[in-house]
């Protein structure tokens, strides 16, 4: 798994997880890889009672991108927003004093590699043109 | 020549000095950047940054804002790359390049001469042209470029050539007079080349930029405030080294260089700062 990790004000990591989110639904669409993003609720920092599943999901905590290239659907990628969790937990400030909140995006590399191959086959020649820099 | 070291360039944006990176990390015990290493090489920015530093190739993928990488994932993470905020602010300065170009143009009474110097992929000077071929057909304006590379010269007069946009490339040294064209311009833009230089080196370029322009001339440059995280990754990762400047420390080199009126601006994110020097009438 690939993951980037943003940190920042409240205001800031909120807006800069849309705008991930926003990137990543479009890039997908743009490689032919169908799928949408959608709330999840098996965020790996919190407890995983009922009463926490629910309130992640009403707070729209993690959402993931799933590809239909499984009855199921497999999910390619994750948005998780871990409010001030980690920052408290590591005592990650901002300037003004308050902790900072952060979120990650996460790819799974396998997942994605097995969603190129679905899509465009084994040879790279069919491959988009973007993947082969 | 030390082991590790590989030849000084004269190319000032090329500042990669490791022959190995992933073996420079190990050394310093920077374990943890090794997965960053490897993963940066599956994209297109992160490639061209760790294998050629600085280079226009560089600049160049940041200011078409198109994604590209090797596999799924390279592709994915080129595009957050070049939707960070220091990605965003380099991408602004060639657009405020343009539109300065397009000022000059519109404000100013035919011909009208610029130069854009080292202009790389001159990207902003071939939009410029393509405006003026759409909306200004009558308009005498003279566009040059000029790089130190001859390779890429070649490149950009076939390009130029191919799309009929009468731009004219010469090959030359920034930092020598003796390579400038001979006329003087009425405008002179120079991205992400002090960027590369000291104190010392950038006013003497921003002195010869003021001697190669027309009385009333405009010189248009740029100039970075440091991101952590970007400068962080950039030095580590693809040993990529940058003079760092605030608006103020810009104005002081443009007034060393003798520019008498001076004005700077920045972009949304407060990291690019736009320098506008004009020489006295």
């Amino acid at each position: 798994m690939a993951e980037l990790v943003v940190v920042g004000a409240a205001g800031v990591v909120d807006d800069e997880a849309a705008m991930i989110e926003g990137t990543l639904a479009e890039l997908f669409r743009g490689l032919g890889i169908g799928g949408a993003f959608r709330p999840a609720t098996d965020a790996f920092f919190l407890p995983s009672s009922r009463g926490a599943r629910i309130m992640q999901q009403l707070k729209g905590l993690k959402r993931e991108f799933v590809s239909p290239l499984e009855e199921s659907g497999i999910a390619l990628a994750s948005i998780n927003r871990h409010e001030d969790f980690f920052a408290r937990a590591f005592g990650i400030r901002l300037a003004s004093g308050r902790s900072a909140h952060s979120f990650c995006v996460a790819f799974g590399l396998e997942r994605l590699t097995a969603a190129g191959l679905l899509t465009w086959g084994p040879d790279p020649a069919q491959w988009p043109k973007a993947l082969s820099a | 020549m030390a082991e590790g070291i590989v030849g000084v360039s004269t190319f000032h944006n090329r500042t990669r000095r490791t022959a190995s990176i992933p073996r420079r990390l190990v050394r310093e015990g920077k374990l943890h950047l090794l997965p960053v290493y490897y993963l940066g090489l599956t994209t297109a920015l992160g490639k061209e940054a760790i294998e050629n530093s600085g280079s226009y190739d560089f600049a160049d993928h940041i200011y078409r804002n198109r994604p590209a990488g090797r596999f799924l994932i390279g592709y994915l993470l080129d595009a957050l790359f070049l939707n960070l905020k220091s990605a965003r602010a380099l991408r602004s300065r060639y657009r405020y390049a343009r539109s300065e170009i397009q000022r000059l143009i519109t404000e100013r009474a035919d011909p009208i001469d610029v130069l854009g110097v080292p202009c790389g992929l001159a990207r902003e000077l071939f939009e410029v042209s393509a405006w003026l071929a759409g909306e200004h057909r009558n308009r005498q304006v003279r566009l040059c470029g000029m790089d130190l590379d001859q390779e890429l010269v070649n490149r950009l007069d076939v390009t130029s050539r191919r799309l009929g946009s009468g731009i004219g490339f010469v090959c030359g040294d920034a930092l020598s007079a003796d390579a400038y064209p001979t006329q003087a311009f009425d405008g002179i833009v120079s991205l992400g080349f002090t960027e590369f230089l000291d104190d010392t080196l950038a006013a003497a370029f921003y002195r010869l930029a003021h001697g190669k322009l027309k009385p009333g001339g405009r010189f248009v440059t740029s100039g970075m405030r440091a991101h952590r995280l970007s400068d962080y990754l950039l030095r580590n990762v693809a040993d990529l080294q940058t003079s760092y400047r605030s608006a103020e420390t810009l104005r002081g080199l443009a007034r060393q260089a003798g520019f008498e009126q001076i004005s700077t601006y920045e972009d949304r994110t407060g990291l690019q700062t736009m320098l506008i020097g004009v020489r006295q009438q």
